[in-house]
């Protein structure tokens, strides 16, 4: 043939051997932290909890007494007697409780219109962080081609070249 | 060798031996090249009957694509030792007519081409996402692959009992209906395959085993078709590389193209239209962008650019396969950003030329760089540019000229070596390969 014989897997390892100068990358984007299930579910038991049980009895109920005779109307009496004189305070408490449930059933609600808020900004940053992530690598590719507005007609000291280092455009 | 069939010639077309005059002979399409071939009288009936009868099945009957090609190369072989009848289901009307070297017969009952994508589909689509590498075919499957593309070959069997041909060659490993006419015809004839293999998946692909099986030899393009095929038949003793017919046309070497001119320029050819923004576009942006102070003529479907130090010169698109040749005969080196998917045709003209190649590093025409160390391939744009500004500076590009040339020669570039090994793998006695051939 005249000339020494080119392997080509040998020639593009030794390519891609002398190119090596710099591996750089954009950092990915971090996993994103989503909201747990558990975590919901079990504030979401809570407060049907709250629901269920915030009512309290207005009055005795004879059944509470759990036994029959004198002494069970003796109880029953003293209960209905106890529930008379704390009937305002009784009142009054269970508006507090319908209250506070209230109350919390509008946080909960709340605190799930933050939570998708936040979900979608971070998904909405992520993207963007993915989309700056891309462009740079393109730059950092154009940058490691050196483009064309860096090609100077002498070709002298390009991105820190020696001159005889580079001889991608003469022929 | 000269054989019965083999007429006197005239005493200027002497040199029997120069196989530049016989690689005219792969110009299928003209009947008027060989003497020694049959004529076929205008009733189809064979003026010469004591030469073997070879029936070559095949869906389309066409030259645009790789696998029509190279169908029409290999029928044409197989016409220096045998009458070739070619049955296809293409056609408008039912009937044999007389194309080139060739009896045609149509059975003017095509194949839906979307049955045939029906199939690749779900070829492509079991074979990557199944749970085993090798799905199992179920009746329900079999019967949803085969819809539609069993019934057009019905009355091959038909053609091929008043046939009775020695051999029948069936085109392409994914062609199960030339195979159901065969078993109702003529089920002891000996096949040869032409696989046609473009990608492993179909070739390892169950529902055309039989096709293989049946096979008493198989043939391929490229070594890497042909260690699939061997791989899909577990044994390689039927498989045959058989290469393709090639030559480099020398009149495209007086003139150059109008749109470049002698620059040394460097040719990409890109496979889609200029307007159109997928990876190719990109590539070819990139080169043009990379390498200024060198004239880069890229190849659009719909155009062609050639772009000098930010200067565009935008000419017609390459639509001859001689533009395209006197481009790449032309060209300092060929960027192939989407070659065949057979045997990549336009790579192997281009060492031929002496042009080294830069393709793909997951295409058919990376054997043509590897193999035949005619060129480089690329996995990411900075290989393609490191690559291709390897391959500008002259000593390196010089080797590469040399050995892929010297390849493309050795493995491409024999008429006669081609129709030997097509017969031989067909199993027809090579002593009927005439060795005189004229114009």
């Amino acid at each position: 043939m005249g000339q020494p014989a080119l392997d080509p897997q040998e020639f593009l390892e030794k390519l891609k051997a002398q190119h090596q100068v710099l591996q750089w990358e954009p950092l990915p984007p971090d996993d994103p932290e989503r909201i747990k299930e558990s975590g919901q579910t079990r504030t979401r038991g809570s407060l049907e909890y709250l629901h269920g049980h915030w009512t309290l009895p207005d009055d005795f109920d004879p059944a509470d007494a759990g036994v029959g005779g004198i002494r069970g109307k003796i109880v029953t009496m003293f209960g209905r007697l106890t529930y008379r004189v704390m009937a305002p305070y009784l009142h009054e408490e269970r508006d507090l409780l319908g209250h506070i449930v209230r109350v919390n059933e509008a946080l909960q609600r709340r605190c799930d219109e933050l939570s998708l808020r936040s979900q979608q900004l971070q998904d909405e940053m992520l993207r963007r962080q993915a989309a700056e992530a891309s462009n740079q690598a393109k730059l950092a590719l154009w940058l490691h081609l050196e483009p064309p507005s860096t090609v100077s007609t002498s070709g002298d000291g390009r991105n820190g070249r020696p001159p005889s280092g580079d001889n991608s455009s003469k022929r | 060798m000269v054989t019965a069939e083999t007429v006197d010639l005239p005493a200027e077309t002497t040199h029997p031996s120069d196989d530049r005059r016989r690689r005219s002979v792969l110009n299928w399409a003209a009947p008027r090249f060989c003497h020694h071939l049959p004529m076929t009288s205008s009733d189809g009936r064979h003026q010469l009957s004591n030469r073997p009868t070879a029936a070559v099945l095949v869906g389309h009957w066409e030259a645009k694509t790789e696998g029509g090609w190279i169908t029409r190369q290999v029928a044409g072989a197989l016409a220096c030792v045998a009458d070739v009848h070619v049955i296809t289901p293409d056609g408008r009307v039912a009937g044999q007519t007389v194309d080139g070297v060739f009896s045609l017969h149509r059975l003017a009952t095509p194949i839906d081409r979307s049955a045939e994508l029906r199939r690749d589909l779900l070829v492509e689509a079991l074979s990557r996402t199944g749970p085993e590498r090798t799905p199992a075919m179920t009746p329900d499957l079999t019967a949803l692959m085969d819809h539609h593309l069993i019934e057009p070959w019905r009355d091959a069997a038909e053609v091929l009992k008043a046939l009775q041909p020695d051999l029948i060659v069936i085109a392409g490993h994914q062609t199960v209906g030339a195979l159901t006419a065969i078993d109702r015809s003529l089920p002891d004839t000996p096949i040869a395959l032409l696989a046609l293999g473009t990608d492993s998946h179909s070739l390892a692909f169950p529902h055309f085993d039989h096709l293989f099986d049946r096979a008493n030899s198989v043939l391929t393009l490229t070594e890497i078709e042909r260690s699939s095929v061997a791989e899909a038949c577990r044994g390689e003793s039927k498989v045959h590389r058989i290469g393709a017919p090639m030559a480099a046309n020398p009149s495209v070497l007086g003139e150059p193209n109008t749109w470049v001119g002698p620059t040394d320029y460097i040719l990409v050819v890109t496979g889609t239209g200029s307007e159109d923004e997928d990876e190719e576009a990109d590539l070819s942006r990139l080169l043009r962008l990379r390498f200024p102070d060198n004239p880069v003529g890229i190849a659009h479907t719909d155009s062609f650019c050639a772009w000098h130090q930010g200067r565009l010169n935008q000419g017609w698109p390459i639509e001859r396969s001689s533009d395209m040749a006197r481009l790449m005969a032309w060209a300092r080196v060929t960027v192939d950003l989407r070659p065949g998917r057979l045997f990549a045709r336009r790579c192997v003209e281009s060492l031929l030329f002496g042009t080294p190649i830069v393709v793909p590093h997951d295409s058919r025409a990376k054997e043509h760089a590897e193999r035949g160390r005619g060129g480089l391939w690329f996995s990411n744009p900075a290989e393609l540019t490191w690559s291709v500004e390897a391959l500008l500076e002259p000593a390196t590009r010089d080797t590469f000229s040399v050995q892929g040339r010297h390849y493309a020669e050795e493995e491409y570039g024999s008429t006669d070596r081609f129709i030997e090994r097509v017969a031989s793998a067909c199993g027809l006695p090579n002593a009927a390969i005439p060795a005189q051939v004229t114009t």
